[in-house]
């Protein structure tokens, strides 16, 4: 990104040359990778970046993300721009606003060009559960891009656009940035505004960058990052540069103390475990690295989809069809007979079975059962992490435990779903950052690995990102497909 | 063997299942709740307070204070919903 930064800024004209090769490069690929749900149109297009170009005419101070194509996922509100969440439910939606991460990509001069596919209500690790179509692994097309932000991270691999929003309630940025060899990064909880992003799971939900290198992905959380009045979840803290503090790091290279989740190796599938160890022995040949075990690994994956379902359940009551959403006729029914209907209609089925037991486990007779000590386990869990992070910098991990599954293989076996899920959901229990980045490839097939640190320490995995990514250089991938 | 929690379930959340995805979820929710049940395997958990948010600060409330506002809500209306004389039509709150 920047050299088309530099390139932007020395002749503003160019943006209009380069966002007609983004589309050029999507009318090639998009028919067989399918990452958009909504493509703007073209011209619409060309008349913002001209806009742009005479609005920063002067030359001087050309905004951080100057006529940058950036791709977002379908569950955070655009003005005037369909916002579906892959449901039927919202098939037809326009938000009348944009939600604060928009307001501030449009305020740093980047270009939105459309929507991306994503699992229905961001519940699922495959996109596959999106209400329209599926959406392919440009790796390979007979494989799943992960989800739930597989039309992001497709969007990537595929070269059809330059970064793109994701966002992350158990693994949804991470998993597809490692199915697709791109990067990933769900922030700390409240580092990045929810405002108007459509909700999940409230109290894991994050909206997080997605890029090709560490760079751009530093550079577009910069933008989207900092307080915001309008979420009152948003931390009041004061937000510095992330990657002028990764560049600092990566200048002094300071000996870190990092630890290896053991555990999360081992259940790895054997591929996976072996390329991701190599990329932690090139860490560990400078950093000092010991192995540790996570207490209840396993566990972690029960309490978060208690805790998201719960979540689910409550957030999902707000689809009436009246105010908006699925339009069916009224006349003559009652609010239950109405309610009823448009929820049988509007949903999918991975979404009714969580709305379902999400009611479940707040059950009478059930919550102290499941919902509370989801809860409790939660609070240990975030105590043990305290623990950990008093003696260590980061903690790495293979961000999944296998390889892109194949279109279908999920859907029959979703327990076997849910636990590819365990290394990325610890993240957002405990509601720490962890960062995804490309470390191998298995029958060209990409692997990643998770990189989580402390509370508000970003800079830190940013730093282990950029080391890996000089000594690897894997980045910049744009596949032929 | 799970029919009767479904059941229960459909008319908890107003949602209706199809047959096949009546056939689906009874397949799936025992391993669900196999999987949910291994929090009891964790020792001591009694011992901890519930961790409804990850942040123990109390967030702060924004001051009352008038800012610039789209009219959000009536925005929303205006696009998504038929709007009859600035009203919006919504199914009887009294039946029979």
């Amino acid at each position: 990104m920047y050299k088309l930064l530099d390139l932007f800024h020395s002749d503003p004209n160019l943006i209009v040359e380069y966002l007609y090769r983004v589309y050029n490069r999507i009318y090639r690929v998009e028919e067989k990778v399918k990452a958009f749900i909504t493509l703007r149109p073209l011209e619409e297009i060309i008349a913002e970046a001209e806009y742009l170009i005479k609005r920063y005419a002067d030359g001087r101070n050309h905004p951080r993300l100057f006529g940058i194509a950036v791709a977002v996922k379908d569950n955070i509100s655009t003005k005037g721009i369909r916002t579906t969440c892959g449901s039927r439910m919202l098939e037809n939606y326009v938000p009348p606003y944009d939600a604060t991460v928009i307001t501030r990509l449009k305020s740093e001069g980047a270009i939105i060009i459309g929507k991306t596919n994503m699992d229905e209500f961001a519940m699922g690790s495959t996109t596959e559960t999106s209400a329209f179509f599926v959406t392919r692994n440009p790796w390979d097309l007979s494989r799943s891009p992960g989800g739930s932000s597989g039309g992001s991270a497709a969007a990537l691999a595929a070269g059809e656009v330059t970064v793109a929003l994701g966002s992350d309630t158990g693994g949804s940025v991470r998993n597809p940035s490692s199915f697709t060899a791109t990067f990933g990064l769900k922030p700390t909880y409240g580092l990045v505004s929810r405002y108007g992003l459509i909700a999940y799971g409230s109290s894991l939900d994050q909206i997080g960058p997605m890029a090709r290198n560490t760079d751009d992905l530093a550079m577009l959380l910069n933008v989207i990052a900092g307080h915001d009045p309008k979420d009152s979840t948003s931390l009041p803290t004061k937000v510095g540069d992330i990657r002028e503090e990764m560049y600092d790091l990566f200048h002094r290279e300071p000996r870190l103390k990092i630890a290896i989740a053991k555990d999360l190796f081992e259940y790895s599938d054997d591929v996976v475990r072996n390329e991701t160890y190599k990329a932690v022995d090139k860490l560990c040949s400078y950093h000092e690295c010991e192995e540790i075990e996570i207490p209840y690994a396993k566990q972690c994956v029960a309490a978060y989809y208690i805790i998201s379902m719960a979540e689910a359940s409550s957030n999902l009551a707000r689809y009436d069809g009246v105010r908006y959403g699925l339009r069916i006729e009224v006349e003559n029914k009652s609010w239950i007979e109405t309610y009823r209907e448009v929820r049988t209609k509007g949903f999918g089925y991975e979404v009714k079975k969580r709305i379902a037991l999400g009611a479940y486990v707040l059950s009478m007779g059930y919550r102290d059962m499941y919902y509370l000590k989801a809860l409790r386990f939660r609070r240990m869990l975030k105590e043990t992490f305290n623990k950990i992070f008093s003696k260590y910098n980061a903690i790495l991990s293979p961000t999944t435990p296998i390889l892109p599954p194949r279109i279908g293989e999920f859907l029959e076996d979703p327990i076997k779903m849910y636990y590819a899920d365990l290394n990325t959901v610890i993240a957002n229990l405990i509601g720490g950052p962890a960062l995804s980045l490309p470390v191998g490839f298995y029958n060209n097939l990409p692997i990643g690995l998770q990189i989580m640190t402390n509370y508000m320490d970003e800079a830190t995995a940013f730093y282990i990102s950029k080391s890996l990514e000089e000594a690897l250089k894997l980045r910049d991938f744009i596949v032929d497909v | 063997m799970y029919s009767d929690i479904i059941e229960y379930l459909e008319n908890l959340v107003l949602i209706k299942f199809t047959e096949d995805e009546k056939n689906r979820i009874q397949k799936e929710v025992k391993n669900i709740i196999d999987m949910f049940n291994m929090l009891n395997t964790v020792e001591d958990l009694n011992n901890w307070e519930p961790l409804y948010h990850v942040h123990d600060i109390s967030l702060p409330l924004r001051e009352d204070e008038e800012t610039e506002s789209i009219d959000e809500e009536h925005g929303m209306l205006e696009e998504n919903t038929i709007l009859i004389d600035n009203y919006v039509k919504a199914p009887r709150t009294i039946s029979e």
